[in-house]
């Protein structure tokens, strides 16, 4: 029983991190229908940051914390600016946009690992390592960070899009883009900030995962599989999906990690695709609508 | 042909020498293009023709299956790196002839996507991408954790073989058996989406609703064409197993089935002879990265970013481009 709680704690942290950044690929996608490759990666160079200013150069926490969040930002913005947009203003096939962004996570990937190093690297988690034991359960105080600070930032993100005028555009320009940009909300400028916020939330999914495992600059293309398999496990752009889809996503790899193996989660994440989508093919909150399945 | 069904055979006569004249013309091209390599007597460009060969084969595989099919997948590497692993065993570890190995390794390709096709390609658009990409990383998984795979160093000790007493043992012998299967595999794209299953899977790529309400049996043919091309990758992944004489999961990942999809790209989609000409560019490219050493995959990258955003359309809208252009000057 005890390793059983242990399995849905785990299961809870890893599933709130990829919450997180399933999160972060709808952003993007609801606004631009662009699915965004290098979001994977952007969740490493968070976990790697997070190592390099924490863990290396002993910065405090806050403030590592706001430099990933400002600097993830940048980096999202910088595709969108470099890459994406160019595309969009062609009107580029999607199939075009999703290999360039493949082509931005090689980038990102290698300029990475020549910058920060090849090697795994162990990064220190903010509330130390001596597990709380409730109940006579041990639970590392990481996942009560991951947790928390997740449920924190989906309020906040929840605030913006349903409470402001902004999220009111957002949500505009995600039901009917031409339609916004006919109302005059500048589309392009709202794209660019989803790619901010993406880049940010996935940056920030990266900080907080990386004291559970290792951070390291090969993590970012199982981080990108694990982040899209929740999101069209929950349905693509829905934002209950993007948690339902992390939670389930977590739970199946904190099974696979406690009962089977390490070595076959990416094949279990398959097998949960294929099982969930086998019922609902677009997803436990698509939207059934052909048009929604995008036009690849 | 269609549009005058009543053409008198003496009508039809010269325009079918002249489609003869052509088709003499592509194959004496063709011809040339092939044995050109041959001709340099260079290894290293031997090397790199062979690499060139068996990415035409995938990219005209995958060609058919996305371009022509619509039907988008991640996992075509994966289905290479069975028949890879599949041949290797057979055929150098238990002395199985190499022509049956081969085959055997295309069967199993077949199999893999049938098993896994019936289910995955229910799904459409970006939700059958994400599923073929966690399939090809999933396969993956099994080259790297499988004892039959050799695991993470793969398997060393592979000799090309002999068939019917001919030795293929030479670079430039097996580069010519190479060849030969990239044609036979063209003309089998050729005729297949030139038949009537090849017009049922376009309906199906134009509108999968629309195509089943006309008669075509949706399902099947998406799964049939899935594991066809499945097979043809497999095909290849025994050749170049052979080429390399080395096995590794590396060879059989996800960036090479990235590779393949921006072959098809750059070749314009629904060409085949686009899809030849964007295998030999992606090869000769990837093969001059290797010169930049650490910075390999940061240019491949750029490289990447840089040919989707001037040829997002592929190669063949600047042939058509150049066609409009000569056109408008005769003034047509």
């Amino acid at each position: 029983m005890v390793s059983f709680v242990e399995v849905v704690i785990a299961a809870a942290s890893f599933g709130a991190a990829f919450a997180l950044l399933a999160l972060s690929i709808n952003v993007i996608y609801s606004t631009s229908t662009v699915l965004n490759f290098a979001q994977g990666e952007f969740m490493m160079l968070g976990g790697m940051l997070g190592w390099a200013l924490y863990s290396a150069m002993g910065l405090p926490y806050w403030l590592a914390v706001v430099l990933i969040a400002g600097g993830m930002g940048l980096v999202g913005l910088a595709e969108y600016v470099l890459v994406v947009r160019p595309l969009l203003l062609r009107r580029a096939a999607d199939i075009a946009i999703m290999i360039a962004t493949f082509g931005a996570a090689y980038v990102i990937r290698t300029a990475t690992a020549l910058g920060m190093g090849r090697v795994e690297r162990p990064a220190k988690p903010p509330l130390g390592q001596t597990p709380f034991v409730i109940g006579g359960v041990p639970i590392l105080p990481q996942s009560f960070v991951v947790i928390g600070i997740t449920c924190a930032v989906l309020i906040l993100a929840w605030w913006l899009y349903s409470r402001t005028t902004l999220g009111l555009a957002l949500r505009a320009a995600a039901f009917d883009p031409d339609g916004a940009q006919l109302v005059g909300i500048n589309v392009d400028r709202l794209n660019a900030l989803t790619f901010a916020g993406g880049g940010l939330l996935a940056g920030i999914a990266g900080l907080l995962i990386s004291p559970l495992s290792y951070a390291s600059p090969w993590f970012g293309i199982t981080f990108a599989i694990s982040g899209f398999a929740a999101a069209i496990i929950g349905g693509l752009g829905s934002w209950p999906g993007a948690v339902v889809g992390g939670i389930i996503l977590g739970l199946a790899n904190a099974l696979m990690l406690r009962y089977v193996s390490g070595q076959w989660g990416t094949f279990a994440t398959f097998i949960l695709i294929l099982l969930v989508l086998y019922i609902r093919p677009t997803g436990i909150f698509g939207e059934r609508n052909a048009a929604k399945f995008g036009t690849v | 042909m269609n549009v005058q069904p009543q053409a008198t055979a003496a009508a039809k006569s010269p325009r079918n020498g002249s489609r003869l004249r052509t088709n003499a013309l592509a194959l004496a091209g063709a011809f040339a293009v092939i044995a050109l390599p041959l001709l340099s007597g260079n290894g290293y460009i031997i090397q790199v023709a062979s690499l060139a060969a068996i990415g035409a084969i995938m990219a005209v595989s995958l060609g058919i299956l996305y371009g022509h099919s619509g039907q988008l997948s991640f996992a075509h590497a994966a289905f290479y790196g069975v028949g890879a692993y599949t041949a290797v065993v057979l055929h150098t570890q238990h002395g199985v002839n190499f022509i049956v190995s081969l085959f055997a390794g295309a069967a199993l390709s077949g199999l893999v996507a049938f098993v896994v096709g019936l289910p995955t390609l229910r799904l459409r658009g970006n939700y059958l991408a994400i599923a073929t990409m966690a399939l090809q990383l999933g396969i993956s998984e099994v080259f790297v954790n499988a004892k039959i795979t050799g695991g993470s160093v793969g398997i060393l000790g592979i000799v090309r073989p002999t068939i019917a007493g001919f030795s293929f043992e030479s670079p430039f012998a097996y580069y010519v058996l190479l060849a030969l299967a990239a044609v036979l595999v063209f003309m089998l794209a050729h005729y297949i989406v030139h038949s009537r299953a090849g017009r049922g899977l376009a309906a199906i790529r134009e509108d999968e609703t629309a195509a089943g309400v006309i008669g075509v049996d949706v399902i099947w043919y998406k799964v049939s064409i899935f594991t066809i091309t499945a097979m043809i990758a497999g095909l290849a992944g025994g050749l170049f197993a052979y080429q390399l004489e080395y096995v590794s999961p590396e060879s059989f990942n996800l960036d090479w089935s990235i590779a393949v999809l921006s072959m098809v790209i750059i070749g314009g989609k629904r060409s085949a002879i686009g899809a030849v000409v964007g295998a030999v560019i992606v090869t000769i490219v990837t093969q001059l990265l290797f010169s930049v050493g650490d910075l390999q995959f940061l240019v491949y990258g750029v490289w990447i970013i840089v040919i989707m955003l001037f040829l997002p359309e592929g190669l063949v809208s600047i042939w058509g481009m150049v066609r409009r252009g000569a056109t408008s000057e005769v003034g047509l």
